[in-house]
């Protein structure tokens, strides 16, 4: 990312704003959606995060950490519209998420819904570090840079997911409830 | 049993499977709210320290935060020259917009009243026209005013199928083998044939001109949030589901000039007449246009 446009728009320079927005827009909501599972939230979530990085821009002290520093505000707004997922979840939830447009010879169908439903019984912390390095290809101490916590909890965190979307991979060895609700 | 490296192949493979996000209708958005969307200023000089500063330099940095706040003023308000004028609807519009004039659903909550296009992943064009107080919840719902939950809320999905699961209450045991074919009986024959749906009838119906078959369903009662009936894998991706053992739904199934479209009415017992009404003439309102 170009400081010199990120300074502009802590500036207030909006047509440099616009340069980095329209960058970041189309990763931003392929993260969120990936994350909240959720086209509709996705959208919700990459606008809120794009407004409050052009909100707080001038409070970011280093131009150069822009990047790590705009996708905790996205994560962040992933968590709040995954608290309204929550809201509206008993009888309604749709979404339009990964189905690739040709086979790619690996991933089989009964996996995708396997991982899917896997995927969703984990918790929001859960699912950014599993898309967050998995997705983004970040290392784990660029992931514990990003969302704030320390690496160990990273490698737990990520250990635990990746444990659970093993267990619904497995049909046999599910996890029980008791172990993805912690 | 998946080594961990399975594992890690298949949900790195998994992430990766759908890389067409296009944030347009976003980012236009996003443009549109920066004029009334101020920044938060860092405090550059904590307040008490003015208090130590000479009238000079108090009127010096008051004419200062004078001048920069009529250029800033100034700035935001002369038309920019050389560039699209942020904020500006028909440059973005240009930019990433619909050919259509018709609006699309996604991201248009709450809704003015009128007619919008639903996105679909295949090339049938479907409007429809809703009234004032409904809502869009993605690519392929609209929202009664009472929203889509128990025990009064009602909604409208619009989608393709690709397949449907072997058992609906278990997602893990995957999709049907060989899966659903093409057309509007394809379809219609494997949900009256499989064991786990309950479909309390079926009528041949029309929507727009476009005949087809309507399944009134009901979900069995183990259904529940946690354990949720999976109605279908949708084409273009995801799962379709209900997660109320009391909501009912109607599932028209239509062949748009040999593309098989499905459109999903739900409600629960104690949606209102009104509601209901007002969710019945939302359908007779669609149009569809198959491509050409």
């Amino acid at each position: 990312m170009d400081t010199d446009f990120v300074v502009r728009a802590q500036r207030g320079d909006k047509e440099a704003y616009a340069i980095l927005a329209t960058a970041m827009a189309d990763r931003f909501l392929a993260v969120s959606r990936r994350i909240l599972r959720d086209h509709d939230l996705a959208e919700d979530a990459t606008q809120q995060a794009l407004l409050s990085v052009w909100r707080d821009l001038p409070q970011l002290r280093d131009p150069a950490r822009f990047e790590a520093w705009s996708y905790r505000l996205l994560v962040r707004a992933c968590y709040e519209e995954g608290r309204k997922q929550r809201r509206w979840a008993p009888n309604l939830r749709l979404i339009p998420a990964d189905e690739p447009t040709m086979p790619d010879g690996f991933t089989a169908v009964v996996d995708r819904d396997q991982l899917e439903s896997g995927f969703r019984r984990l918790s929001i912390d859960h699912r950014a570090v599993v898309v967050l390095h998995h997705y983004l290809d970040l290392p784990l101490d660029r992931v514990a840079e990003l969302l704030g916590i320390p690496v160990g909890t990273v490698y737990s965190r990520l250990h635990y997911a990746m444990r659970a979307l093993r267990a619904a991979l497995d049909a046999d060895a599910r996890p029980m409830p008791h172990e993805v609700a912690q | 049993m998946s080594t961990e490296r399975d594992v890690t192949r298949s949900v790195r493979s998994w992430l990766r499977t759908d890389e067409q996000d296009s944030a347009d209708r976003v980012l236009e958005a996003v443009l549109d709210a920066l004029d009334t969307t101020p920044q938060r200023r860092r405090a550059w000089w904590p307040a008490p320290r003015v208090d130590h500063l000479n009238a000079v330099v108090k009127y010096g940095l008051a004419a200062a935060v004078v001048a920069a706040t009529v250029l800033a003023l100034n700035y935001f308000t002369t038309p920019s020259v050389g560039g699209p004028a942020i904020g500006d609807p028909t440059a973005s519009a240009s930019a990433g917009g619909s050919p259509l004039s018709i609006p699309a659903l996604n991201g248009q909550v709450p809704l003015d009243a009128g007619r919008y296009q639903v996105p679909l992943p295949t090339q049938v064009t479907v409007t429809v026209e809703v009234p004032d107080g409904w809502s869009a919840g993605g690519n392929w719902v609209v929202r009664g005013p009472s929203g889509p939950e128990a025990p009064d809320g009602m909604a409208i999905r619009f989608y393709t199928v690709s397949n449907i699961y072997k058992d609906p209450l278990r997602i893990d045991e995957g999709r049907i083998e060989p899966r659903v074919g093409p057309s509007v009986d394809d379809l219609v024959v494997a949900l009256t044939g499989h064991p786990a749906w309950t479909i309390t009838g079926v009528d041949p119906i029309a929507i727009d001109g476009f005949e087809g078959q309507v399944l009134h369903v009901t979900l069995p009662p183990e259904t529940s949030d946690e354990t949720p009936f999976y109605l279908f894998a949708p084409g273009g991706g995801g799962v379709v589901f209900a997660g109320d053992p009391d909501q009912t739904l109607d599932i028209y199934i239509v062949d748009a000039a040999g593309k098989r479209l499905v459109i999903e009415a739900f409600h629960f017992p104690s949606t209102s007449e009104s509601d209901l009404a007002a969710q019945d003439a939302v359908l007779r309102s669609i149009q569809i246009e198959p491509a050409p």
